[in-house]
């Protein structure tokens, strides 16, 4: 398994977020961690990448206990991040904020380099010198998504990357989202809607108020889970 | 004062830094210097090399203890370190002379005249903003952009922000201390002044009044304050004034500075 929560907590100063949840992921595959808003989701994803230290509990990467690591180091160790809201760099052009991110790792099956992004972004080719802000919001969406694909990682962490965006844009993410799972990237994917986690699937937690209350896999969700926790 | 400005901008425009007590590298790189040529009896290249030395160790110990927080404790801790920097200039009266201060300062043999001292440190600083230009343009130019967008970004792109800004403040800071070093060749002196607060501010007003966003900004800054200062005191009493009249005018009717117009402005 590439990546194991065990009872982690997390909280904003005095404000508990999570409280104790537990998940694994092995390695090539994909999880979701499901929910309504304010469950957690966020907070889950930002407690994995330290950009939150836990309270309690552990999250291992490759067996290793990364709870309380700065996040420049867990992203070494092969964990990329792919932010809510994009997060890409405005004042760069696209190719900057691909070229920033570039990390060459030799043990990587697939290795991605600005061609390879390229070709499964043809907009941020036709796009290359245009400033992060005057990209639209489909395309700092994709740029987000490119720029942790150039680090290589061996874990992909997105959270909510479909928030927001057209439904074609939709579409054309989920398809890339499919090629990323063909490649045997391991994927952490947290979301909102039912119908996408579906399409997505693999294996899913849906958390509330914190904790995990289902688990299971996510094509394979029971109608009266989906209603009771997700309201649709 | 242009390659004076333009180090202040490396940290200022480029990382969004805000170092309030620069000038105290602008007179550490001119003591350094003029002790080692006067006091050190070392001939001007070695001084000048043996000044670098002895400035960066200063740079690095101030700039590590000065990022140990967030942005707001770096910038008055920055302004601690010139105020006791300044303090030790007006005090240490045998090394440094205090507001006697040291003269005797010698220039480079063939271009001590006038013109030759000038064309001597136009070569200087033309290097010096050819290597900062090329740092720039550089991917590490280009992580100071995001740095100064958003640091938490760079961490999650496995950057240690901390480690960068310090190499960041050390590489700026090196080429204040060059700065003052050419300033103690042109004054033929080295006085406290040249650490002062006042210093430190007219620094960023320089980066302020050009534009911080561009990279000549600075150096017309510095331009229109010497001027200002030098040529315009001799005409009018209330020179000061003068400055923070054209201070007022930049800041409002340029914005981002004169050269900083029209661009997208930092922040």
């Amino acid at each position: 398994m590439i990546l194991e929560a065990r009872k982690l907590s997390a909280s904003y100063g005095a404000s508990q977020i999570l409280f104790g949840i537990d998940f694994v992921l092995d390695r090539g595959e994909t999880a979701c961690i499901l929910g309504r808003n304010g469950v957690g989701k966020t907070t889950t994803m930002k407690t994995v990448m330290g950009l939150l230290k836990p309270r309690d509990g552990s999250i291992l990467f490759n067996g290793t206990d990364i709870g309380g690591m700065e996040p420049y180091a867990i992203n070494r160790l092969g964990i990329a991040y792919v932010p809510q809201g994009r997060h890409i760099f405005s004042d760069l052009t696209t190719r900057e904020n691909l070229v920033m991110a570039a990390r060459r790792r030799r043990d990587s099956a697939i290795e991605w380099t600005i061609h390879r992004v390229h070709e499964l972004f043809p907009i941020l080719k036709a796009r290359e010198n245009s400033k992060g802000s005057a990209l639209s919001g489909g395309e700092q969406q994709m740029l987000s998504i490119a720029r942790a694909l150039m680090q290589n990682p061996k874990l992909l962490l997105m959270d909510e990357i479909f928030e927001g965006l057209a439904p074609i844009v939709i579409h054309e993410i989920m398809g890339v989202v499919s090629r990323l799972k063909e490649t045997g990237i391991s994927i952490l994917i947290s979301e909102q809607s039912v119908k996408f986690a579906r399409e997505i699937g693999g294996t899913c937690y849906i958390l509330e108020k914190g904790q995990v209350v289902y688990t299971g896999k996510t094509p394979e969700l029971p109608e009266d889970v989906i209603v009771k926790y997700l309201g649709t | 004062m242009a390659l004076f400005a333009t180090s202040i901008n490396i940290q200022v425009g480029s990382a969004g830094m805000m170092p309030l007590g620069q000038a105290q590298f602008f007179g550490l790189g001119a003591y350094a210097f003029s002790l080692l040529c006067l006091k050190g009896g070392l001939s001007l290249p070695l001084g000048f090399f043996g000044g670098l030395a002895i400035s960066v160790v200063v740079i690095a110990i101030i700039g590590y203890l000065c990022l140990r927080g967030d942005s707001l404790t770096f910038a008055l801790l920055h302004l601690a370190f010139n105020i006791l920097l300044v303090t030790v200039a007006e005090k240490w009266i045998y090394f440094t002379g205090g507001d006697q201060g040291l003269t005797g300062v010698p220039r480079p043999g063939v271009f001590s005249g006038t013109f030759g001292f000038y064309c001597f440190v136009l070569l200087v600083v033309l290097v010096c903003y050819l290597i900062i230009a090329m740092v720039l343009r550089s991917p590490f130019g280009k992580v100071t952009h995001g740095l100064r967008e958003n640091e938490e970004r760079i961490r999650f792109l496995g950057i240690d922000s901390k480690r960068f800004q310090f190499t960041l403040f050390v590489f700026s800071s090196l080429f204040t201390a060059v700065a003052g070093m050419l300033f103690a060749m042109l004054q033929r002196g080295v006085f406290d002044t040249y650490m002062g607060l006042i210093l430190s501010a007219e620094g960023l007003m320089m980066c302020l009044i050009g534009g911080m966003s561009s990279f000549l900004g600075p150096s017309l800054g510095a331009a229109i304050v010497v001027i200002v200062s030098t040529v315009a005191s001799t005409y009018i009493n209330q020179w000061q004034g003068l400055l923070g009249l054209i201070i007022i005018v930049c800041v409002l009717g340029f914005r981002g500075g004169i050269l900083g117009s029209g661009k997208d402005a930092v922040g």
